[in-house]
């Protein structure tokens, strides 16, 4: 319904309904009545009721409107140049915006709005510029489709941690890996564990990053803190709580062709983390050394969650190949053990399984790089981190790095579990089916136990088990991870009754909707959510102490958004010249031509 | 003649005005008044909406009084007027004739009364209504309980304060002296906590702002101390040998304002420390011409050093035909008495040290401790002339086994230790009768281990140690030497070595140390010793009974039954138990913690219990480590650790050496190993210490005395995280997909992996 020169019009259906039921009734009335001049008046109704609909449905702009948002750190002078753009622009400025500016003469009539949302609702604008440090979660999700641009505030230079990738989740008993990034020269970094004892301490590297590991002592809350310091001032100080879950058994099945120090070493941690592990461990051929009575047989094997196989004792399962590759399928984690040169039949055999096959005739050293190995998510995270910050080596002289592997020939597809500092994998992963298959080409990791390295060991070894055994927990809730005060947190994975109790003591009863239920946290703390599978805890931190972060957050997902947008030009030239005929004047057109019609339509009337 | 008409109207404006102020006013301010008491914020909302409410009243009352009032004011107060006083305002010239007459008449009446008052009278009862209303509503106003505004009224407490006694407080004076061999001066501190040298005594001498009648020091482990008041000073004295905290109680007085505790913390007197300069290593090969051995030991201690007593062993012969002699000297070394190196060369021509000797030399110091000093003991070192290598036969090749030390103590060597501790034992106090029970009980743990390995039992005794880091190599015999010792349990053929007798010998040699081990750890020599005796006698008859030369002899391999033979029937073979242990779980802090974190109360009594046992900590024990050093310093802290941990090796590599030398050749020559996937002990789980136990005895104690106190329940949990031992890391197990993760999985297959 564009008419070059006449306008763009949005017909709204109700009001056509409407000027159409009204034409034609007045036609109608026109037909039925006698009178003089009849086809004229009815020709005037039509001509009426069109008027009068193109009056009402000319659009306000022609050209894509721009918005711009000034959100917290937004100058005036900023503003300004936003402004600065050809077009109509509407400024509108987010809660926390411009109060430091407001007494600025420059600035000019800005309308305050509760969020973004909201002024997206009353100004239909199809772009955006955001000026300040960036939108809020909630914001953000209000942009939509729409193109924008982002005028980031000047960051201030004072020394601050930017980013921070800490695990929501650890293992009591590992290590586990925390990383970010820092802004300054010649700061140190400092892990202090709920005592308020350092447990870690790092310098960053030239681009700002850093990591740390801790062993989480117990399970349960833990807060820990990190302190930047120069010196011994501490410039700033960040809570970093932790959620330290124990483990639970995993019912799995060694095979191995040979006892040898690592199986000893793999029992003991087994034993000691409780873990049901039974054995058969081949004395001399056909003679094997059974720790349970596990029978080897597809029934067993859909009992099991993990079977950890070596190269040597492969060849017993060549009966079960069927049955295995039918366990693996339906969710049974396996994990080979490289311990030495693979015979060509039972390398054919791996590379139907996408396993890879060993080459070389020596195990090589390696160094492991533990920076990766800290928590479940592993090396394969590599790429999923938050932008702008790059996982960074754990390097500690007194860890015990230097250990053997075989050399593999690396096969496409894999995740990586383990990695030495060069980059070549020492275990990896892939899906089979339901379950997972996996590789282990170290040899003596029961070298980190002898050398006192008995986390390590153990951290490995439940990262590996943890990756590859069947998956039969049921989920548990999905907690929000980065809550502060006064913003809302949502949970899911609730059942039909939960209560969350405040670190306070306040219980409020949770309005659940589809499992998932939402409340905004008042107190900073731990938060115990009572729920039928029994109780979890989630943190709640201050935003004021925790601001460095959200401020980078903030900038970097609007700076996502900038890339996300469809790649309309944001500011195009020949579209913003404006018009020959405003939107204004052609509404004056319209409901001119509908006055005389109308008036016409009239003096007929009298007169017929 | 208008003109005073018009003033007179003016004024009964003004009495009108006045009026309704009257009324209005008290009406108002009762209004004003009870809008204020129940919504002060929006008080002056109602000031205004009053104030215009009387204004616009007195504007219309104003507007009332106008000409025809004034007209009509006028014919009813003067009937003289007859009625025509409307006449006065008209004009003159328009009236008609009669009309101006009879103006001109009402000009004369009103002109003959002098002064005339047109206002009206004061509405008294209407005014007197308004005031009693307005009185009556502010008195209600006032009785109104939630009415009033309570802050501005002063507190009632300062008019009652000269009933209550002002606050208790005291003046604290309390004097440090340290034991006298310390040296150090006495010290006077003006607060209740202190820092005092181990076995030094506290005086207090405190004043109290209201006499009490009684007044006692409670220390947290329930003792209490009663002061006894001189002169208005309270005083006690106390000597004290740990950390405590405690608390100054009184009766019958005000009590004290409620503190945390006062910390009174114990500086332990640490052990002599030994930096060994020479020799560098453990074991030195002679060369051919050494007269003299050097040995430099430096030593320093925080108060003091008393003296210094070198051991000298020379151990002479080979095989079972090993004769110790051990002789002791007094060093007296150079320097203060803090610092001392001493020196000493030992003249091993003098000694007699030929081919295949060793000479065993270690140096012990001690402290000016009293009573009792502490005792620092450097590692043994061996200076070793290597027997000329053995000319083996052939056909023997690999069944000659070196005799090689073992450093753990033998099996009569822990008789002599045992017979030496019963003859102490008037002497030492209980806890250290104990300590000592307890240690000989460790070194006959490990003994027994060593034989246990030939019989196939649990091995504890790790070889990985020796395996594992070679260090620097010291020279190349030294190195076949290590290499040797380090692998000779390797050989898997040595578990089928030994005879059915020499077996059953040594099992009932390893039953009897296993009572005379409990005997021990549990601190009774005298009972141990019978076991230690029987023990001693198995051994030597397994030694008697064996011979190296086994091949001579032969193997003696049960008689095959030829029944059951290649069947594959497995079934009188019973499976071993399974001799691997998990590692113990739930101590006493972990149990805590738990509790805790499950946001219960905590099992107090074992908690506390436990936290009184811990050692206090060394002001700079965790700088004091140096790993690389030939250091060794059983002082108290480490010893307790250690004991609690029961860390074998560790004890076994610390200790001297001994004489074990004939004993030693029957284990090392039959060394066998132990299946490899059942031999580890559950680890050795030294915890660090904690660094502050005191801070951990205040939060039991505030737990203790409120148990819902929630900052306490954080406090004892901070305080709790450097004792807890971390578990082994078990895998978290992973979500079970849902509906759509499996079809996702399964869609994902590959033909491969697909049936």
């Amino acid at each position: 319904m564009t008419g070059v020169g006449l306008g763009d019009f949005v017909v709204d259906p109700l009001v056509a309904g409407l000027l159409a039921t009204a034409c034609g009734v007045g036609v109608a009335l026109t037909a039925w009545r006698a009178g003089r001049w009849r086809a004229p008046r009815i020709a005037l109704q039509f001509l009426a009721a069109l008027a009068l609909l193109a009056a009402l449905s000319v659009r306000d702009a022609a050209a894509p409107s721009i918005l711009v948002v000034a959100t917290p750190g937004a100058s005036a002078a900023a503003i300004e140049a936003a402004v600065a753009a050809k077009g109509r622009v509407t400024i509108v400025a987010l809660p926390g915006a411009l109060e430091a500016g407001r007494d600025d003469g420059g600035v000019r009539a800005i309308e305050q709005v509760p969020d973004l949302a909201t002024a997206l609702r009353r100004l239909q604008a199809e772009q955006l510029i955001v000026v300040g440090h960036g939108l809020r979660a909630h914001d953000r999700a209000a942009v939509g489709d729409r193109a924008l641009a982002f005028v980031p505030a000047a960051v201030s230079n004072a020394p601050a941690i930017l980013a921070l990738e800490a695990p929501a989740t650890v293992i009591a008993g590992a290590w586990w890996t925390l990383q970010g990034r820092v802004q300054g020269e010649g700061l140190a970094i400092v892990l202090r564990d709920p005592s308020g004892a350092q447990v870690a301490r790092s310098s960053a590297d030239s681009q700002g990053r850093f990591a740390l590991q801790a062993v989480a002592r117990a399970a349960g809350a833990l807060d820990f803190q990190l302190q930047l310091r120069r010196g011994d001032e501490v410039l700033q100080s960040l809570p970093v709580p932790l959620r330290a879950e124990a483990g639970a058994p995993v019912r799995a099945l060694l095979l191995a062709a040979a006892p040898s120090p690592e199986l000893k070493y793999l029992r003991r941690w087994a034993l000691d983390a409780g873990v049901p592990l039974e054995a058969r461990i081949g004395l001399a051929p056909g003679l094997a050394q059974r720790r349970g009575d596990a029978a080897l047989d597809a029934a067993q094997l859909a009992q099991l969650d993990l079977l950890i196989v070596d190269e040597r004792s492969w060849p017993q399962l060549a009966a079960l190949q069927p049955a295995l590759r039918e366990a693996v399928r339906d969710g049974l984690g396996l994990l080979v053990r490289v311990t030495g040169p693979v015979p060509a039949t039972t390398a054919r055999e791996w590379a139907r399984w996408g396993l890879p096959v060993p080459t070389g005739a020596q195990p090589v050293a390696v160094e492991v790089a533990w920076g990766d190995v800290a928590d479940g998510r592993a090396a394969s995270m590599r790429d999923g981190a938050a932008p702008g910050l790059a996982r960074a080596d754990i390097f500690d002289s007194t860890l015990p790095r230097s250990l053997h592997a075989w050399p593999v020939v690396p096969s496409p597809g894999e995740a990586v579990l383990l990695a030495d500092r060069a980059g070549r994998a020492l275990a990896t992963w892939h899906a089979f089916g339901r379950g997972r298959v996996g590789s282990l080409r170290l040899i003596d990791t029961h070298r980190l136990y002898t050398r006192g390295a008995r986390e390590r060991h153990a951290t490995l070894w439940a990262s590996a088990w943890r990756t590859l055994a069947r998956a039969r927990a049921t989920p548990a809730p999905l907690l929000p991870q980065d809550a502060v005060t006064g913003e809302r947190v949502v949970a899911c994975g609730l059942a039909t009754e939960a209560a969350i109790t405040a670190p306070s003591g306040t219980v409020l009863a949770l309005e659940i909707v589809d499992g998932c239920a939402a409340f905004w946290p008042r107190e900073a703390g731990w938060h115990r959510i009572a729920n039928q599978e029994g109780d979890t805890r989630f943190a709640v931190r201050d935003p004021a102490r925790i601001e460095s972060l959200r401020l980078q957050a903030q900038r970097v997902a609007t700076q996502a958004l900038v890339r996300l947008a469809p790649a309309t030009p944001l500011i195009p030239g020949p579209a913003w010249t404006p018009r020959s005929i405003q939107p204004d004047r052609l509404r004056a057109f319209w409901l001119l031509l509908w006055l005389a019609a109308a008036a016409l339509l009239w003096a007929l009337e009298r007169r017929a | 003649m208008i003109a005073p008409l018009r003033r007179l109207q003016s004024a009964a404006r003004r009495r009108r005005s006045a009026q309704v102020l009257a009324v209005g006013l008290p009406w108002a301010i009762a209004g004003f008044a009870a809008w204020r008491a129940f919504s002060p914020a929006t008080a002056w909302v109602a000031a205004v909406a009053l104030l215009s409410a009387i204004a616009w009243r007195i504007a219309a009352a104003r507007r009332g009084i106008d000409q025809a009032w004034l007209v009509h004011r006028l014919d009813a107060d003067d009937r003289a007027l007859e009625d025509s006083a409307d006449l006065l305002f008209a004009d003159p010239a328009t009236l008609p004739a009669v009309a101006r007459l009879q103006r001109e008449r009402v000009l004369r009446v009103l002109q003959g009364r002098a002064t005339r008052e047109l206002h009206e009278p004061w509405p008294r009862r209407r005014i007197a209504w308004a005031c009693g209303a307005a009185i009556l509503v502010l008195a209600a106003l006032m009785a109104w309980p939630l009415a009033s505004p309570r802050a501005p009224s002063p507190p009632p407490r300062a008019l009652a304060a000269p009933a209550i006694p002002a606050a208790q407080a005291l003046i604290a004076h309390l004097r440090v002296v340290p034991p006298p061999y310390t040296g150090l001066p006495a010290r006077e501190l003006q607060t209740l906590s202190a820092r005092v040298e181990e076995g030094g005594t506290l005086e207090w001498s405190l004043r109290f702002v209201h006499a009490p009648q009684r007044a006692r020091l409670v220390f947290v482990d329930g003792q209490r101390l009663e002061l006894t008041a001189t002169q208005g000073t309270w005083k006690a004295s106390r000597t004290l040998a740990r950390s405590t905290l405690y608390r100054v109680e009184v009766e019958g007085a005000a009590p004290l304002p409620a503190t945390p505790s006062a910390r009174l913390e114990v500086i332990p007197d640490r052990a002599p420390r030994l930096t060994v300069l020479q020799p560098e290593r453990t074991l030195t090969v002679a060369t051919e011409g050494l007269r003299q051995w050097a040995i430099v030991v430096e030593a320093n201690d925080d108060y003091g050093l008393a003296g210094a007593q070198l051991d000298v062993m020379l151990a002479q012969g080979s095989g079972e035909q090993v004769t110790v002699t051990q002789r002791r000297l007094a060093l007296a070394g150079q320097g203060d008495a803090k610092r001392r190196r001493y020196e000493h060369r030992v003249d091993l021509a003098a000694l007699g040290f030929a081919a295949g000797d060793d000479v065993i030399a270690a140096l012990q110091v001690r402290d000016n401790r009293t009573p009792e000093a502490n005792l620092a003991r450097s590692p043994s070192f061996i200076l070793r002339w290597p027997p000329p290598a053995a000319q083996e036969g052939s056909g023997v090749e690999g069944l000659v086994q070196k005799a090689m030390p073992a450093y753990f103590r033998s099996q009569r060597q822990i008789i002599i230790d045992t017979e030496a501790l019963i003859a102490q034992r008037q002497v030492l106090a209980a806890d250290d009768f104990l300590a000592k029970s307890d240690t000989i009980g460790a070194d006959q743990r490990l003994l027994r281990l060593r034989y246990g390995q030939f019989l196939g039992e649990e091995s504890e005794v790790a070889g990985e140690a020796h395996a594992d880091s070679p260090g620097a190599p010291p020279g190349d015999s030294t190195r076949e030497l290590m290499a040797e010792a380090g692998h000779l349990h390797d050989l898997p053929e040595a578990a089928t070595l030994l005879d059915p007798g020499t077996r059953a010998l040594l099992r009932e040699a390893l039953a009897a140390m296993w009572e005379a081990e409990r005997e021990l750890r549990t601190g009774a020599p005298v009972a141990a010793l019978p076991h230690e005796r029987r023990a001693l006698e198995f051994i030597k008859r397994a030694q008697q009974a064996d011979r190296i030369y086994l091949a001579r002899v032969g193997l003696d391999l049960p008689v095959l039954d030829a029944a059951r033979r290649l069947t594959g029937e497995r079934g009188v073979l019973a499976g071993r138990r399974d001799p691997a242990a998990p590692a113990p779980s739930a101590r006493v802090p972990e149990a805590a913690w738990t509790a805790l974190q499950a946001g219960a109360l905590p099992d107090l009594a074992p908690l506390s219990a436990w936290a009184a046992r811990l050692p206090d900590a060394a002001p700079d024990a965790m700088s004091e480590v140096a790993p690389d050093t030939l250091v060794a310093t059983p002082d108290a802290t480490t010893r307790a650790a250690l004991d609690a941990a029961t860390a074998p090796t560790s004890v076994a590599t610390i200790g001297a050496m001994t004489d074990a030398r004939a004993e030693a050749a029957t284990a090392s020559t039959i060394a066998a190993t132990t299946d490899a996937t059942t031999g580890v002990a559950s680890p050795a789980t030294v915890t660090a210490p904690v660094r502050d136990p005191l801070a951990l005895l205040e939060a039991i104690d505030a737990l203790q005395r409120d148990a819902q106190c929630v900052a306490c329940r954080d406090a004892l949990a901070r305080a709790l995280w450097p004792a807890l031992t971390p578990p082994a890391a078990a895998p978290l197990p992973r979500a079970k997909p849902d509906a759509v993760g499996e079809a996702y999985l399964d869609a994902l297959a590959t033909p491969e992996q697909t049936p």
